[in-house]
């Protein structure tokens, strides 16, 4: 070391940490290595930011203490940043970048674009569909189940058609259930229904029940129990007069059920024993083949019917509800009734609960007791319930008119 | 002229003697039974007002009589004319 120059050439070791930077030679070279060697070096310099090791570096920290960041920060915008590098030059436009000056220039570059990814898309769906549609073909070939369904659906239709004869041969007497009615007849139940006059005003009395009609109860909307009973009546007394064209039953009025069923202790067969003894009615109820017995729920009309003949109850809601507690009353009822009537004993356990499906059903909130009277209409013709809610117009006032003359059809 | 007194007598001896009395049971869906005994030619609205004596919350002449389940009565009518007997049972309902 030479001593006389320790200013031009201090030892490094002892330089302080902020003491001014050495001036470069000259003569040295001013950087390691040459250009070329320095890209061999860092192949990836350029294409790198900066700041690419505080993309993990940061969201490594942020991860210890659950930060907020999306934990994906860091890499998904490094690989949103390698996907644009990697993707074909000609997509990344100049209107992306914002740098596009010339219209002509980009709008052709558009639309190659556009039908690029046209192509792209139209490519992938022709090639998906073919696909399972050429599966489904082959599954139907080699499926020849379908075909077994094919002949058994034809089977059942022509089944069901053989079924259907005797309902249509049936209704070929509905022609008279929807007769119209005559110029006087429809004139005599306007007048009813609008004639103006004391609303209490008698308008019919049917003597043997003494069932009076009072214009008051006549008009009301859902026909009262009065009208009910009444109808009821007529419809027993249309049975007696005709009893080759209807079939033989029982129709009990509307207090029936209530008494039955409806009394302080429930189920009460002593309150409607004296109801149905032969000296009143005529007839035993085993005799019948149907009995009706219409169920009052509150502000709603069902019927309940027990099919002597069949052995079975039915249950008929215009509402399309259903309740097996009153078919459970009827069943110990009938029971105990042809018991002490008839003294037989049937066991009304095993009867079924014939459950209908399709039975026309009221559209409204007032027409239950219309729908009511007629499924006793029907059932008592023996036909099936061919009505539906268009045709009550007519039965309202069919049904006042046969009120009126105290004569059911 | 008075008429006679044996004639007077006489009318006394035709009349006819009184008819045998019946009794009546009313019963309601309430539980209520209420009887009455009156006589074949009274007017049955003597039951109905007995029942509804009884029944103070059945407002007076809303109720509906009914005999042997189908037979509506009415005040105007005797017990006679339905053929009611003795021990016979009226079911009353609440109209609606």
């Amino acid at each position: 070391m030479n001593p006389a120059t320790p200013d031009l050439l201090p030892e490094r070791r002892k330089r302080r940490f902020d003491a001014p930077p050495l001036p470069r030679r000259f003569d040295a070279p001013q950087s390691h290595g040459r250009p070329s060697q320095r890209r061999r070096r860092w192949p990836f310099s350029p294409l790198l930011p900066e700041n690419f090791f505080a993309f993990d570096m940061g969201n490594f920290i942020s991860g210890l203490f659950g930060g907020r960041r999306p934990k994906d920060d860091g890499l998904g915008f490094y690989k949103g940043w390698c996907d644009a590098r990697s993707r074909d030059l000609t997509v990344i436009t100049d209107e992306e970048t914002g740098t596009g000056q010339h219209l002509l220039g980009r709008t052709t570059k558009d639309w190659s674009r556009k039908a690029a990814l046209e192509a792209v898309k139209g490519s992938q769906r022709q090639k998906s569909e073919p696909f399972y549609k050429k599966a489904l073909g082959e599954a139907r070939r080699n499926d020849n189940r379908l075909e077994e369904r094919g002949i058994k659906v034809r089977l059942e239709e022509e089944r069901l058609a053989g079924i259907r004869k005797p309902y249509k041969a049936a209704e070929e007497d509905l022609s008279e259930l929807f007769k119209p009615l005559t110029d006087e007849e429809e004139k005599e139940v306007h007048d009813c229904f609008h004639a103006r006059g004391p609303s209490s005003k008698v308008l019919v009395l049917h003597e043997p029940s003494n069932i009076e009609v009072s214009k008051e109860k006549f008009q009301c909307l859902i026909p009262g129990r009065w009208l009910l009973n009444l109808y009821l009546e007529l419809l027993k007394e249309r049975e007696k007069r005709e009893p080759k064209r209807f079939l033989k039953c029982h129709f009990f009025n509307t207090f029936f059920y209530k008494k039955l069923a409806c009394g302080k202790n429930g189920y009460d067969y002593k309150s409607v024993k004296r109801w149905t003894t032969r000296r009143k009615l005529g007839y035993d109820l085993i005799e019948c083949n149907k009995i009706f017995v219409p169920v009052h729920k509150d502000v709603h009309w069902c019927l309940a019917i027990i099919n002597m003949k069949k052995n079975t109850f039915q249950y008929l809601d215009s509402l399309g509800g259903m309740d097996h507690n009153v078919l459970n009353m009827l069943a110990r009822y009938i029971a105990e009734e042809v018991k002490d009537k008839s003294n037989e004993v049937i066991d009304t356990s095993s009867w079924q609960e014939d459950i209908v499906d399709d039975i026309p059903l009221q559209q409204n909130g007032w027409d239950c007791g219309m729908f009511m009277l007629k499924y006793i209409d029907f059932h008592s013709r023996g036909l099936s319930l061919s009505f539906r809610q268009k045709d009550m117009e007519y039965f309202r006032k069919r049904t006042a008119k046969e009120i009126l003359k105290l004569r059911a059809d | 002229m008075s008429p006679p007194p044996e004639q007077d007598r006489r009318l006394g001896v035709v009349k006819p003697e009184p008819e045998p009395m019946i009794k009546l049971k009313v019963l309601d869906n309430e539980g209520r039974r209420v009887f009455h005994t009156m006589r074949m030619s009274d007017k049955l609205q003597a039951v109905m007002d007995a029942y509804y004596a009884k029944a103070p919350d059945v407002t007076y002449g809303s109720g509906t009589f009914m005999f042997d389940g189908s037979i509506r009565l009415r005040g105007s009518e005797t017990p006679a004319e339905h053929g009611l007997q003795d021990d016979d049972v009226i079911d009353s309902y609440e109209d609606l």
